[in-house]
């Protein structure tokens, strides 16, 4: 018996509308993030920058007693380096000049990176809520009139809320696309097409077929049909629960088309509720060749390729009458 | 009585909307025959939010009625809209070169069907059908 196994690929753009995210202007104005707000936030770097390292030292004596430390923070040579960018990100944020896209850019990067080393965004938060704590209070020097720190406070509640916006706005998209990859790459794996004997493939579908999932399985069954030669092509829907007048189209243009290159279809696994549902929604199945169960398909098609099973001792066998 | 409501954006969305719908009838007395007619039923009506509105929600709501279960389902959606309804609710027109026989088949389906539409605001199709139960539940 041949057993090819014919596995087909097919990559797809991601469908998912415009994945930009969020752009620098669309920030500013959502925000309300004034030149004034930027300048605020500078003269009030020009306190806590200098400080910098003691703002690393309280941070990190509060990371050690989160969760997530042992997991991400157990390799010495990681701590350090994600403390240098963490304290080149604060001096960034409070020495800002404009915000470009250049700036976006370095806080998107950052909720990707969260996104990929699968840091939860309560952890993000809970370390977001405490930098602020950490700036505003712990390291302010009082040197503000009480005007004056509530300007500088509003503004740089601004700029970090800008930052968690951007890391949120990366951190979704990072995460839809992982999880349409994942689908993509169960959908690669769904279409095995397969030669059961020379002239004939079989195909179980299982689970909803969408339109996607009908283009792939058509494009598979096509390359199979030309690259074996296939006769007898048998698609066996008993693993599907849903079928609509979408799938019933492409199961259709499925058996229109392999018998255009000279290979019959038989639709096998129709279940009574899909019969059922077939008829009511007024589909046409005259022109395809349909048994109810896989058997009575592979009978149909041994019998159309001119094989006849018989048994070690000569009588004919599978067939039940 | 169960209900849910999903959104649908793009056709990617259709088989999340059939699986969810079938795993809420799964919680119901509701026969197997019944099961899929509501599955196709919303499945044909994602689709169509998906293919020609920009946006919708699908709404399923069932419970138990004199004689079954009734099942309702809404689909509602800010798009295009349908210009000629007595064409739409035909066998076989289509404006997308589908079989165009969604819409018709919900008709065979269901017990009622409801299509209001406004071109250029949107579409709301409401149908309902009493469900037989499966055998052996009250
Ligand atoms: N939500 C909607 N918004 C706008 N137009 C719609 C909507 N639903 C249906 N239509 C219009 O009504 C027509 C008939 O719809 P119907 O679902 O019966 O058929 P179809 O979608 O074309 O094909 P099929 O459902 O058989 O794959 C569609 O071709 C489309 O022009
Ligand atoms: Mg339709």
């Amino acid at each position: 018996m041949t057993n090819s196994g014919l596995q087909v690929r097919t990559t797809r753009q991601d469908t998912r509308g415009g994945s930009q995210g969020v752009d620098a202007a669309e920030l500013i104005r959502r925000l309300e993030i004034t030149p004034e707000d930027l300048r605020l936030v500078r003269s009030y770097g020009k306190i806590v920058v200098p400080q910098i390292a003691a703002y690393n030292t309280l941070f990190y004596q509060w990371m050690e007693r989160q969760p997530e430390w042992s997991i991400f923070f157990s390799d010495a040579v990681r701590l350090t380096h994600v403390q240098q960018r963490q304290m080149q990100h604060w001096q960034d944020l409070f020495e800002v000049e404009q915000i470009d896209e250049a700036y976006v850019a370095r806080r998107v990067r950052i909720g990707e990176i969260h996104a990929r080393i699968g840091l939860s965004l309560m952890a993000y938060f809970a370390g977001i809520d405490h930098s602020m704590r950490i700036f505003k209070h712990e390291l302010y020097d009082g040197s503000l009139s009480i005007d004056d720190y509530t300007h500088v406070s509003v503004a740089v509640s601004k700029l970090i809320h800008a930052d968690a916006t951007l890391v949120l706005d990366a951190y979704t998209r990072a995460t839809s696309q992982k999880i349409a990859d994942q689908a993509s790459a169960l959908l690669e794996m769904s279409t095995p097409v397969t030669a059961l004997w020379d002239d004939i493939l079989m195909l179980p579908v299982v689970g909803i077929i969408d339109s996607n999932r009908a283009q792939d399985i058509m494009s598979a069954v096509l390359r199979s049909v030309a690259e074996t030669r296939a006769r007898i092509f048998i698609m066996d829907i008993s693993g599907v629960p849903v079928v609509d007048t979408a799938v019933a189209n492409h199961i259709i243009k499925i058996t229109r088309a392999t018998r255009l290159m000279g290979c019959q279809s038989v639709l096998s696994g129709v279940s009574p509720v899909i019969a059922q549902t077939m008829v009511e929604l007024g589909v046409d199945v005259g022109g395809i060749l349909t048994k109810a169960t896989l058997r009575d398909a592979l009978a149909a098609a041994y019998e159309a390729v001119g094989i006849r099973l018989v048994t070690a001792d000569g009588r004919a066998a599978g067939s039940r009458s | 009585m169960v209900s849910l409501e999903l959104d649908v954006r793009e056709e990617g969305d259709v088989p999340l909307v059939v699986m969810r719908v079938r795993r809420l009838l799964a919680t119901t007395p509701l026969s197997d025959e019944d099961q899929g007619r509501i599955g196709t039923v919303c499945s044909e009506l994602a689709q169509n939010i998906a293919k020609y509105a920009k946006y919708g929600t699908i709404r399923v709501e069932a419970g138990p009625a004199a004689g079954g279960w009734n099942v309702r389902v809404q689909a509602s959606d800010v798009g295009p809209g349908i210009a000629d309804l007595d064409a739409a609710l035909r066998d076989h027109f289509s404006s997308s070169g589908s079989l165009g026989l969604g819409l018709p088949g919900i008709g065979r389906m269901m017990t009622s069907l409801e299509v209001s539409s406004e071109v250029g605001v949107g579409t709301r199709v409401l149908t309902e059908r009493l469900c037989t139960l499966r055998a052996g539940s009250r």
